[in-house]
C-alpha cells in the first residue's frame, strides 16, 4: 500500500509552504519554522489521521499552532528571559518611561490616521525593524498573542498568559515597541 | 488615583483579559483625564492592527517558501515516517508479541 504515503506527500506540496509562512510569522527564525512544518507533517501522519471534518490545511494548522507553542516553551526553557522573582507589581525596568511622580518622561504622541499608517509600507517595515530589537522571547509572545485573532483563548491557556510573568512581558513587549516606533516612525516623517 | 505608570499596566493587561470591576473603572477615569494615557490606549490598538496585518502580509507572500534544502529534507522524513507506516500496518502484532 503506497496510498497513503503519496497522499501525505500530497500536504508537504500544497499546504508546506503555507504552514511555512505560518510558523515564519509567529516564530520570527527560518530554521525554526522548517522544523515546526516537519513535525507537523509527521504528527499528521500518526494517530487517527485526517477526519475529513475540517480542510486539510486547516487541521494540519490546527497540529502547527500547538508544534509552534512547545517550540516557543522549548526556546524559553533554553533561555529564559528572566528569573520569575525579578517580577514585582511595580513591573521594573520600566524606569526609563516614567518619572518619579509615575507621569509620562514623555508623553505618547498620536501616530497619525490609523486607516492610513496601515497602508503604509514603511510604517509596517520600521515595526518589523522595531520587532528585531525586542529580546527574542519577548517578541515571540507577542506574536503568538496579537497575530492570533480566533484562538485567543486557547493561545493564552497554553501560554500561561495569565500568570504574571507572561503579561508582563507583555506589557514590556508593547512598551518596547511603541518606544521604537515613535522614535524611529515620527522621527522619519 | 491612579498615576500613569499603573494606568499602563492596566491597560495593557486589557488587551488580554476583561479588567476586574474596579479596575476598569480606575482605568477609564483615568483615560478620561489622561491625554497621554487615552494616547497610550490608543497606540496599543493600532499594534495590534499593525501586527495582524503585517502577519496577513507574510502569509499570503507566495514568494516565501520552504528552501529547497528544507524541502527535501521534510519529504524524505516524511518518507520514512510512510514506510514505518506501512511496516506496522503489514504487521499489526509486532509490537505487542516481540
Amino acid at each position: 500500500m503506497t496510498a497513503p504515503a503519496i497522499h501525505q506527500h500530497d500536504w508537504l506540496a500544497e499546504h508546506g509552504d503555507y504552514l511555512y509562512r505560518y510558523a515564519l510569522v509567529r516564530l520570527r527564525d527560518p530554521h525554526l519554522a522548517e522544523d515546526v512544518v516537519q513535525e507537523t507533517l509527521l504528527a499528521a501522519m500518526q494517530g487517527s489521521g485526517f477526519a475529513g471534518k475540517a480542510s486539510p490545511r486547516t487541521w494540519l494548522t490546527g497540529i502547527l499552532k500547538h508544534k509552534i507553542i512547545d517550540q516557543f516553551r522549548r526556546q524559553q526553557r533554553e533561555a529564559p528571559l528572566e528569573a520569575p522573582d525579578d517580577i514585582g507589581d511595580d513591573a521594573p525596568g520600566m524606569d526609563e518611561f516614567f518619572a518619579e511622580d509615575g507621569h509620562w518622561a514623555e508623553s505618547p504622541q498620536s501616530w497619525g490616521d490609523p486607516g492610513s499608517l496601515l497602508q503604509q509600507d514603511q510604517f509596517l517595515r520600521i515595526l518589523q525593524e522595531c520587532m528585531d530589537r525586542l529580546p527574542k522571547n519577548l517578541a515571540r509572545i507577542f506574536l503568538l498573542r496579537e497575530v492570533e485573532e480566533s484562538d485567543n483563548e486557547e493561545i493564552c491557556k497554553e501560554l500561561e498568559i495569565t500568570s504574571t510573568n507572561a503579561w508582563v512581558m507583555l506589557y514590556r513587549a508593547r512598551m518596547g515597541l511603541r518606544k521604537c516606533l515613535e522614535m524611529n516612525w515620527l522621527g522619519s516623517r | 488615583m491612579l498615576d500613569c505608570r499603573h494606568a499602563t499596566l492596566l491597560a495593557s493587561q486589557s488587551m488580554e483579559k476583561r479588567l476586574p470591576f474596579r479596575q476598569r473603572m480606575a482605568l477609564r477615569l483615568h483615560l478620561m483625564l489622561c491625554d497621554a494615557c487615552t494616547q497610550f490606549m490608543r497606540q496599543l490598538h493600532l499594534l495590534r492592527a499593525a501586527i495582524g496585518q503585517l502577519g496577513r502580509q507574510v502569509e499570503n507572500d507566495e514568494k516565501l517558501v520552504l528552501s529547497k534544502s528544507a524541502r527535501e529534507r521534510i519529504a524524505e522524513a516524511v518518507a520514512i515516517q510512510a514506510w514505518q507506516n506501512d511496516e506496522a500496518r503489514r504487521n499489526p502484532d509486532h509490537d505487542s508479541t516481540d
